[in-house]
């Protein structure tokens, strides 16, 4: 399993929903066509086993719409024809530019794996609404189509009509989506519907409320009902403000959780993951570098090249667990250098440990003395002690 | 690679089909518009009543099983190529893995301040990438408080600018950047100054015997470096031999190697990092790259974990495996004890006892615990009080 198949896998899910969204929109057309081309054959069938010479023009007249008819069907057909060719292209060209992770040129492969990290902080500037910052670096990067742009500005639109407490835009794409809503069970719509009812008592319309209910409060699980009850207690207490059930109900927090709700079904039906690819990769690369040196004081060796060291993920990788080490793995603190058996370990009276390619460079830095670049205390090489590491 | 092959394959399958498909819609679109076009002129020809209405029974008749047929045909075929599109979807699902497979466990960036430091990371990276306006838009979009300023962006940019010129071989800017900084250049020992000059003296030579003089006026640059790398700058002096040939057949034509160039660039970052007081990569590149590079072993493990119920790997306090992450990523020691199988900390740090061997304080309290103030080393015969070893710092 390489990480490609890890990461790339909503690349191509989300345009082959595209796709397949598109296939059943355009098969409604079709079946709508082919029956109203149906229904025009019959007619003209009936008038055909009955006419005579007078109805001829009749006949004739009916033929000509026909044809017609056929002609805007051809129009269509080739529309169609494109839009599905459109997408399948756009699936095919992100799987080809996916080919360059394991091109053989090595220059190709950096240039992906630049494009990638793009990528993924386009993703992660999408989630949390940064979309300024999302197109200028698709179009810095040239990346515009590999990413789901399209799928997030969508969003952006409910999402702000959300903001403004506006129900109708979300309600609409509830009713677009409502055979992959049903699927997962969701309780968007329902919802909505409740907070409409809220917003009508809210302004006190109670009696419209009540109509609102009858009409949308129906078909309900248990939950549901437990839902609807609670929010109809607010059409008795709705001139008591500060009972406490009536401020959970009457709360903005509520448009938050709507907003919220409405980004988890959304990712859900898109085949979006939950999670930033960016955050995932982030948890398993802060990990696997983690050691207790980047959170010590005492002894911190501060390298200033590792991430975790680093201020900013220094906070950010604290809750995560270190990197698992089964054998010793040494490095210079000098120079950087491994310290293996070909960099045997040797300790100064200190107790600082270099590696012995180290020692010699110091020393010829410094007339034959050894001056430790940590506590800048100056030894004999005699002084030096060797360490054996297993 | 293979699972995109077998994704390609669905697709063009699904192409090929789509193709035929509306080829033959057009086709039977075409021939039922013109038998109607040639009913009806017909039609309108007759008089007779008789002929009028045979006529008309027969060709609708005819028509109407042709355009039946249609109907049939772009329906019916179209919902078979349905088929097609959900072997593309089969395909994504088989060959790769939905939702990270379950690696997110933790919610990484859960407080405001977490998020800050994300972004603010983003920003650096964003800043040496070269992308100063997006950097900008994201300051201004995420609220960040520290606003980069005007200062602290101008090396960046600076940066950005002699790379970029570099890529277009013209290494003038990137001289002048030495010059500036000679001092510290030679501080830390550099030879980047001597690399870009030779990469010049090629170009010129590649003018060929034209530009003779130049070339020779240009090597009085190298007098500056002529204890360093005399070795070099005679290599150097002798490709002039090849001023009229050209140094394609020469001995001298691995100087004509576009690794120079890349070689340059990263000596020139490397460098520039250095003074500026800067990591060499920039951390989000190292933390993606190892994140990636780890994250296909580790996937493999919740799945594993999953079906034994031991909770998931991000909520321990070490990950289960161990991952390379390549001698260039090694940035700490780690000295794992060979007793306990521990990591040394703080305040278990590695001791070394007078024999050379080294072990956990953990581990020497371990072994003390007979009391009697003698202790022998599990490694060799040495026997010794358990004060007398030294901590030790990596």
């Amino acid at each position: 399993m390489d990480d490609m198949k890890i990461i790339e896998h909503s690349t191509l899910k989300v345009p082959y929903e595209h796709l397949n969204k598109l296939y059943r929109n355009v098969h409604k057309t079709i079946d709508r066509d082919c029956s109203s081309i149906n229904q025009s054959m019959n007619q003209i069938d009936k008038l055909a086993k009955s006419a005579d010479l007078g109805q001829k023009s009749e006949l004739v007249a009916s033929l000509s719409s026909l044809v017609e008819k056929l002609h805007q069907v051809k129009k269509r057909s080739i529309e169609m024809r494109n839009q599905e060719k459109d997408l399948i292209e756009i699936l095919k060209k992100r799987v080809n530019n996916l080919k360059d992770h394991s091109s053989s040129d090595l220059a190709t492969r950096k240039l992906f794996f630049k494009n990638r990290l793009d990528r993924i902080l386009i993703d992660y500037f999408l989630r949390n609404s940064y979309y300024l910052s999302a197109e200028s670096l698709a179009e810095k990067a040239r990346l515009k189509q590999m990413t789901n742009i399209d799928v997030f500005l969508i969003e952006k639109e409910i999402c702000e009509s959300l903001e403004n407490r506006e129900t109708q835009r979300c309600l609409n794409w509830c009713i677009e989506n409502k055979s992959k809503l049903k699927k997962i069970n969701s309780n968007l719509e329902f919802t909505l519907r409740q907070q409409e009812f809220i917003e009508l008592v809210r302004e006190q319309k109670c009696l419209e409320a009540v109509h609102h209910a009858r009409k949308y409060f129906v078909n309900l699980n248990p939950d549901q009902l437990v839902d609807v009850q609670k929010s109809m207690v607010l059409l008795a207490y709705v001139k008591c403000s500060d009972s406490l059930c009536n401020q959970e109900l009457l709360s903005d927090s509520r448009w938050t959780y709507l907003i919220g709700l409405f980004k988890q079904e959304n990712y859900k039906i898109n085949q979006i993951p939950e999670q930033s690819a960016l955050e995932t990769i982030l948890q398993s690369g802060l990990s696997a570098l983690k050691t207790p040196t980047c959170y010590q004081k005492v002894t911190a060796v501060l390298n200033h090249n590792c991430p975790v060291c680093n201020p900013n993920f220094n906070q950010i990788a604290k809750p995560l667990p270190f990197a698992y080490c089964s054998n010793s793995k040494l490095i210079d603190a000098y120079t950087g250098e491994a310290i293996n058996e070909h960099n045997q370990p040797m300790m100064l009276p200190n107790g600082h440990v270099y590696g012995y390619n180290s020692l010699v460079k110091l020393m010829s830095e410094n007339d034959g003395k050894i001056r430790c670049p940590r506590s800048k205390e100056t030894f004999e090489y005699g002084e030096v002690q060797k360490v054996f590491i297993l | 690679m293979d699972s995109l092959v077998a994704v390609e394959k669905e697709i063009d399958k699904a192409l090929d089909l789509f193709e035929n498909f509306y080829d033959g819609v057009d086709q039977n679109l075409n021939k039922a518009i013109d038998h109607l076009v040639s009913i009806i002129n017909d039609l309108t020809k007759i008089e007779s009543e008789q002929t009028f209405k045979l006529s008309a029974d027969d060709s609708i008749s005819m028509c109407k099983e042709q355009v039946r047929e249609l109907i049939k045909h772009y329906s019916d075929k179209h919902k078979d190529l349905h088929a097609n599109i959900s072997k593309i979807g089969k395909a994504i699902d088989k060959n790769f893995v939905a939702d990270y497979g379950n690696m997110s466990h933790v919610n990484l960036i859960d407080t405001v301040e977490k998020k800050m430091h994300l972004n603010e990371a983003i920003c650096e990276h964003l800043l040496r990438s070269g992308h100063l306006e997006v950097c900008d838009t994201l300051v201004e979009e995420a609220g960040l408080v520290k606003k980069i300023d005007e200062d602290k962006k101008r090396p960046f940019v600076q940066m950005n600018y002699i790379l970029n010129k570099l890529k277009e071989k013209d290494v003038s800017p990137a001289l002048d950047w030495c010059q500036i900084n000679c001092q510290e250049l030679k501080a830390i020992n550099s030879n980047l100054e001597f690399k870009l000059h030779r990469l010049r003296f090629i170009q010129l030579i590649q003018q060929g015997p034209k530009a003779q003089l130049e070339v020779l006026k240009y090597s009085r640059n190298f007098t500056q470096f002529a204890n360093d790398c005399h070795k070099e700058i005679q290599r150097l002096m002798g490709s002039l031999i090849y001023l009229n040939s050209g140094l394609e057949n020469s001995p001298y034509s691995c100087y004509l190697g576009a690794e120079l160039w890349e070689e340059i660039e990263e000596e020139f970052t490397k460098n520039a990092c250095k003074l500026m007081d800067l990591p060499v990569e920039c951390p989000l590149d190292v933390c993606i790259n190892t994140g990636c590079r780890a994250l296909p072993a580790l996937v493999n493990i919740v799945q594993v974990m999953q079906q034994t119920q031991c909770g998931h790997i991000l909520s321990k306090d070490e990950l289960p495996i161990e991952i390379d992450v390549g001698q260039n990523y090694r940035f700490h020691s780690v000295f794992s004890c060979p007793i306990l199988r521990q990591q040394t900390t703080d305040s278990n740090p590695p001791m070394r006892l007078i024999c050379g061997h080294v072990i956990s304080k953990d581990a020497l309290t371990k072994l003390n615990n007979s009391g009697k103030n003698r202790i022998k080393c599990p490694y060799c015969p040495m026997e010794q009080a358990p004060g007398e070893a030294k901590q030790m710092l990596f």
